[in-house]
């Protein structure tokens, strides 16, 4: 199994252990990653704001360029799957705009002509890998220990163009968590936002949003959460005592990537996991783990 | 006398297009005016018309041409001076609406398009895609909200004060709290929609009980022409859901079990854009004669093809697969004529008064009457828009020159004693039970072919029904939100209605427009070109008979 | 087929909380959620109080959230939930607004968003047509507000939207999508003075979540809001944070192909704003000591020329 790895730039950024971490699980689970170091931003939804054609041709450009290479595009976060998946649907959706995007390419000597699909990481674990697959490689059972998993909001929506869950009733996550030995745990906020892309907008609000999603996952006797997404995850985790602090919330739960709960149960080093790089120290959440 | 908590100079009631048009003529003309309805006005059955709203805009048509049509529709029961009215205001009322927000669709040319409709000799109906009625109900609410009218939204009136012939107010139940109370107003304002729902699966809203019309009936209001009820000949079989006429503007086809367009067999030249009552009878009868589809016929769009359908009609399509299962584009739609418009009403004259002072009635609760026998498609919320205004303006006038009348002490213990006696009764009856009954019935009984015997045991099963309403108990007796309490006066509404519907068809011995019977084949204007007007006596419902005002057009025989 | 509502109730004359009550139900393959609430109202319990009217999608009375996520109940099937591996629907009032009795909740603030926007033509009045003309307006420029004209305000999108739940000053998805279509409207006059308006609204607080995608009339709230923030940006009404981050963040990803997340808190907060800058310390120090420090060379693609290049050719001035 050979990926273009589409790194996004927070896990090149402010959040560099879950690069590491994602590289050190394909290595385990032998799964190759080509890293696209040429790959810009998906635009996060704000360049579509903006100018919606210019983000669609930045990411035909990543496209092209996977595409290129023959390979499917892997992504560790939610918001790149929204973007690039959506973009992705509406030049296939519409000749007309992969023409005119295709002539932006050109001046670059570039061509995409629709064939490159994007999937986050848990879809190519559940998807593409398999849990039976999956679970054979686990040495490190999460037995006991109970998981919220947090789908959050653009991994699901819009429907066709992630298309791999159903946004009202998704299953696939807890399915993982359960292939890892582990105990899903059901709760209100697992599909809903964390606030992140207005954290610099209005913090009061994005705040309260991610302090919800904690609340919820802690009222329903979560031990931790899981993100599939490094923004969720900068929400949740890095700005967790911030959070808690401004909206008065006595919360405290860790929150690992995907990345790393899967390599924790594939028996990664936990030093090379980067876990003592979470805000939140889930220690005591994994002692029966560990 | 009681001291009321609320009063206007003009009070609406109903806040679908009449009401709200209404409203912000009164407002406009500079009186202190205030909306009820029983539910938001966004919720207003108004905003389920689909197909369009019909006035002569194009240059080469003229509103002579829309009068005629209309009147020939009515088989020639309209008031000629008052379908006169509306339809030479039609084209500056739509220019109107226009510009005050309304985004009809256009032309190329930028000009507001119009489409074929059944029954007109032009294509006359404007439109917005197959949303006409909410966009409109939209540009009016924007404009009640952009004149500040006072909306007391889930306010359920109970009933309608009348004292020596003179309106006072109404009384009426806070819905959120269960507070009746009186409301005083100069002049009072119905806009209270259709009574589609005595019959059963009609196209109607829930909400479309014809409250209004028994109220002002039990206040002393006549209302007129209750008999004549449009079967609409494309509903969905499953729950009555509407299929716009606009389907067929559009190009769709009828056929029957055999594949045949059998419309051309009945109306030889206008096939399936013929008027309403035609068509339907003629899908109930190929239905009878057994070229029926499971009880349906087939409306076919298949040829229209995706884009026109997806651009002219999307939310057709999407009503026929969530509630059809079958998308338009792959396959024909089974539908059957329902019950959908009630022709008559309160019986007003050409500016909207009733022969009660003060009390004035508009839309679909109102007869004034601009659809005789028969309404035209897209004429219904032209009427309310404009005879809405002209109740607003008409109502204002008599507000600036009449003082607040008193209210008789009676009237809140009155509906009080109702109420509570839904609450205390011992009785066994339930509400849906009898409602259902009563839907069944005069769908049996009062439906697209009628005659006597069947008609005659009708009445007697209605009037049954109502006897047993005497029995029925509620079980909820909460305040907030009684909305058992709420279905029950609804009920009770609609049990004066059928009764009405029954009587006046019973007996009209002819056919004429919807009212069609296997007894009496023919219109027989020697005897029968006349309203048929009730009013209620101490014992029971008084028929009696006024003349239709004619003028121009005589009558002819009616060809399509 | 068979299937059991799991509703919510609440009387508030005589319950100190809401309790969950159950209902058995045998109806047709196609019954609607809403025909099994009539169901039980008409031969189990005629106190379930609910909204509904037209039963066929149009009037927008019957949201409310089950298992989870808002829905218009008149157009969901009960089979669609079933086929979910869900028999039992679990039936509560829409969020971010108060229960006033059962399934039934205080619309007023979500009213209140909608009149804020102003929803009503307001033209120049120099150029209103004489009554016997319409304005021109050809099918090309009714299109942008064509879906906005859908929507039914049945508040599903409202009560699923994050914002919305925690923030009671944002205008939610509705009343933005109200706005876009007058923003849009070629006959308004007013079009500045509303995007101004917006601003203070919320019209940046959107939090990208897309819930509203799935608005039962097809609205795309989630699109119109972004239109209109486009659209202020061409207005040039950038002198507020929405804004400015916007454009902070386009350029970034213009200058190296990606973002440089310092950078822009940094530029957002203003170098020279030794106050905000002092007040995100404590945040960066955290994320400093934990290693989450941002590379002191922001990384960029291999080739940022071609990024550039791109820029130069669909990018707007201002984003080269
Ligand atoms: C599915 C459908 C499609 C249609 N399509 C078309 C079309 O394309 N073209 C056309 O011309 N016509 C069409 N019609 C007919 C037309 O829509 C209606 O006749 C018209 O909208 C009625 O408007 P109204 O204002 O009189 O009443 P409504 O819009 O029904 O409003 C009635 C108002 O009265 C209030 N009310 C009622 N009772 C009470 C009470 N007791 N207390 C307080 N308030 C009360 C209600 O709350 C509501 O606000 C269609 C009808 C249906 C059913
Ligand atoms: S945008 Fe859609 S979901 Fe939101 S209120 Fe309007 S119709 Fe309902």
């Amino acid at each position: 199994m050979k990926y273009a790895y589409f790194t996004g730039c927070v896990a090149k950024g402010t959040c560099p252990e879950l690069h590491a971490s994602t590289v050190e699980l394909a290595k385990v689970l032998g799964i190759e990653l080509w890293e696209m170091t040429d790959a810009t931003c998906c635009g996060a939804g704000v360049i579509r704001d903006e100018n919606p054609e210019l983000q669609i041709a930045l990411n035909a450009r990543t496209f092209a360029m996977a595409e290129a290479a023959e390979m499917d595009i892997v992504n560790i976060c939610s918001t790149c799957q929204q973007n690039l998946g959506q973009d992705n649907r509406a030049m296939r959706e519409d000749p007309a705009l992969l023409e005119r995007t295709n002539d932006i390419l050109s001046q670059n000597g570039l061509h995409y002509s629709g064939k490159t699909q994007v999937k986050n990481l848990l879809w190519v674990l559940v998807g593409d890998y398999g849990l039976d697959r999956l679970a054979q490689k686990v040495v490190r059972p999460l037995t006991g220990l109970r998981v919220a998993s947090y789908y959050g909001c653009q991994l699901l929506r819009p429907v066709e163009d992630t298309g791999y869950d159903d946004p009202d009733n998704p299953t696939s996550f807890d399915n993982l968590v359960r292939a890892l030995g582990g105990t899903p745990v059901d709760y209100a906020g697992k599909t809903r936002c964390c606030g992140f892309h207005i954290l610099t907008v209005n913090e009061d609000t994005s705040t309260k949003m991610a302090v919800k999603r904690l609340e919820e996952a802690e009222e329903a006797e979560a031990d931790i959460m899981v993100t599939p997404c490094p923004l969720c995850h900068t929400s949740l985790d890095a700005y967790q005592p911030r959070a808690t602090k401004l909206q008065g919330s006595n919360v405290r739960m860790p929150v690992l990537h995907l990345s790393q709960l899967v390599g924790l149960a594939c028996g990664i080093d936990v030093g090379d996991l980067k876990l003592n790089q979470l805000m939140v120290s889930p220690q005591s959440a994994l002692s029966g783990v560990l | 006398m009681v001291d009321a908590a609320i009063q206007h100079d003009v009070l609406v009631v109903g806040a679908g297009l009449a009401g709200m048009r209404a409203a912000v003529a009164a407002r406009e003309a500079g009186v202190d005016t205030a909306i009820i309805s029983k539910v938001h006005p966004m919720r207003s059955h108004s905003g389920a018309a689909q197909g369009g709203i019909n006035a002569a805009v194009a240059k080469d048509d003229s509103w002579e041409n829309h009068w005629f049509d209309t009147v020939k529709g009515s088989d020639y029961l309209a008031d000629q001076d008052a379908a006169e009215i509306l339809t030479r205001l039609a084209p500056d009322n739509i220019r109107e609406l226009e510009h005050q927000g309304c985004l009809f669709s256009r032309w190329q040319d930028g000009r507001i398009a119009t489409r074929p409709f059944g029954g007109a000799g032009f294509p006359r109906t404007c439109f917005v895609a197959d949303i006409t009625g909410h966009v409109i109900l939209q540009t009016v609410y924007e404009q009640v909200l952009k004149n500040g009218v006072t909306v007391y939204e889930e306010f359920f009136v109970v009933s309608l004060i009348v004292e020596d012939n003179v309106c006072r107010g109404v009384i009426t139940l806070d819905m959120s709290t269960g507070k009746l109370s009186a409301v005083r107003a100069k002049a009072v304002v119905f806009a209270t929609g259709g009574s589609g729902r005595v019959f059963y699966k009609s196209t109607n809203s829930l909400i479309s009980t014809g409250d209004g019309v028994a109220i002002a009936y039990r206040a002393g209001a006549p209302v007129e022409d209750m008999e004549f009820i449009q079967f609409h000949p494309t509903t969905l079989a499953s729950n009555g859901v509407l299929i716009t006429e606009g389907a067929r503007g559009e190009g769709a086809y009828l056929l029957n079990s055999e594949g045949d367009r059998f419309m051309f067999k009945y109306a030889p030249t206008k096939g399936e854009l013929a008027s309403r009552d035609v068509v339907s009878r003629a899908e109930w009868t190929e239905i009878l004669e057994g070229r029926g589809v499971n009880g349906c016929v087939l409306l076919d769009l298949r040829h229209l093809c995706e884009a026109r359908i997806q651009e002219r009609l999307p939310q057709i399509r999407e009503l026929a697969i969530d509630f059809a299962g079958c998308d338009p584009v792959n396959a024909p739609v089974p539908i059957k004529p329902g019950a959908h418009y009630t022709m008559g009403g309160i019986r007003v004259d050409k500016t909207c008064a009733s022969t009660v002072q003060g009390f004035f009635a508009a839309g679909e609760c109102s007869a004034v009457s601009v659809h005789g026998a028969n309404r035209l498609g897209g004429n219904s919320i032209l009427e309310t828009v404009v005879f809405g205004k002209i109740a607003g303006v008409s109502a204002a006038q008599y507000a600036r020159e009449h003082d607040y009348a008193s209210f008789p002490s009676s009237a809140l213990p009155d509906q009080e004693s109702r109420r509570n006696a839904l609450f205390q009764t011992t009785g066994k009856e339930k509400v849906a039970v009898l409602r259902d009954a009563m839907q069944a019935v005069m769908n049996e009984h009062f439906h697209i072919f009628r005659n006597e015997a069947q008609m005659a045991a009708g009445v007697n099963k209605v009037r049954q029904l109502r006897e047993r309403f005497a029995n029925v108990a509620i079980n909820d007796h909460s305040m907030v939100f009684n909305t058992a309490l709420t279905e029950a006066f609804e009920l009770d509404a609609m049990l004066d209605l059928a009764e009405i519907i029954a009587l006046g068809a019973l007996a009209r011995k002819e056919s004429r427009g919807a009212h069609a019977r296997i007894d009496y084949k023919d219109r027989d204007d020697a005897n029968w070109l006349k309203h048929t007007v009730i009013t209620r006596s101490p014992e029971g419902p008084k028929l009696s008979y006024a003349p239709v005002t004619m003028g121009k057009f005589q009558p002819m025989e009616r060809v399509y | 087929m068979k299937s059991t509502f799991l509703i919510q109730r609440y009387v508030p004359e005589q319950d100190s909380a809401p309790h969950v009550e159950r209902y058995e139900l045998d109806l047709w393959d196609e019954a609607t959620i809403l025909d099994g609430l009539l169901a039980i109202k008409d031969s189990q319990d005629d106190s379930l109080a609910f909204r509904r009217a037209c039963r066929h999608a149009i009037c927008g009375s019957c949201s409310m959230v089950v298992n989870g996520y808002t829905k218009l109940v008149c157009k969901t099937a009960i089979a669609s939930e079933v086929k979910r591996g869900r028999s039992e629907l679990k039936i509560t009032p829409m969020r971010s607004m108060k229960v006033l009795k059962d399934l039934i909740v205080d619309m007023s603030p979500f009213w209140k968003h909608f009149r804020d926007v102003e929803p009503w033509l307001q033209p120049d009045p120099a150029k209103v047509p004489p009554p016997n003309e319409e304005y021109r307006v050809t099918p090309q420029q009714l299109a942008p507000s064509r879906k906005d004209l859908n929507c039914i305000l049945c508040a599903v999108c409202f009560s699923d939207c994050g914002v919305t739940e925690v923030d009671s000053h944002f205008a939610g998805p509705p009343a933005l999508a109200k706005a876009h279509r007058f923003v849009t409207d070629p006959r308004d006059s007013k079009r500045k003075e509303r995007l101004e308006k917006l601003v203070d609204l919320g019209l940046w607080d959107c939090a990208h979540a897309y819930n509203c995608m799935e608005c039962p009339k097809h609205v795309d709230p989630a699109h119109a809001i972004a239109d209109l923030r486009r659209i202020s940006i061409e207005a040039g009404i950038t002198n507020n944070i929405g804004a400015k981050h916007s454009q902070q963040f386009t350029k970034s990803v213009g200058r190296n192909g990606r973002l440089d997340e310092t950078r822009l808190v940094m530029e957002l907060t203003g170098i020279t704003n030794v106050t905000g800058q002092i007040r995100n310390a404590p945040q960066g120090v955290r994320m400093l000591l934990k290693g989450k420090l941002p590379l002191p060379m922001h990384q960029k693609v291999d080739n940022p020329k071609e990024v550039r290049r791109i820029f130069e050719t669909v990018g707007t001035k201002d984003e080269q």
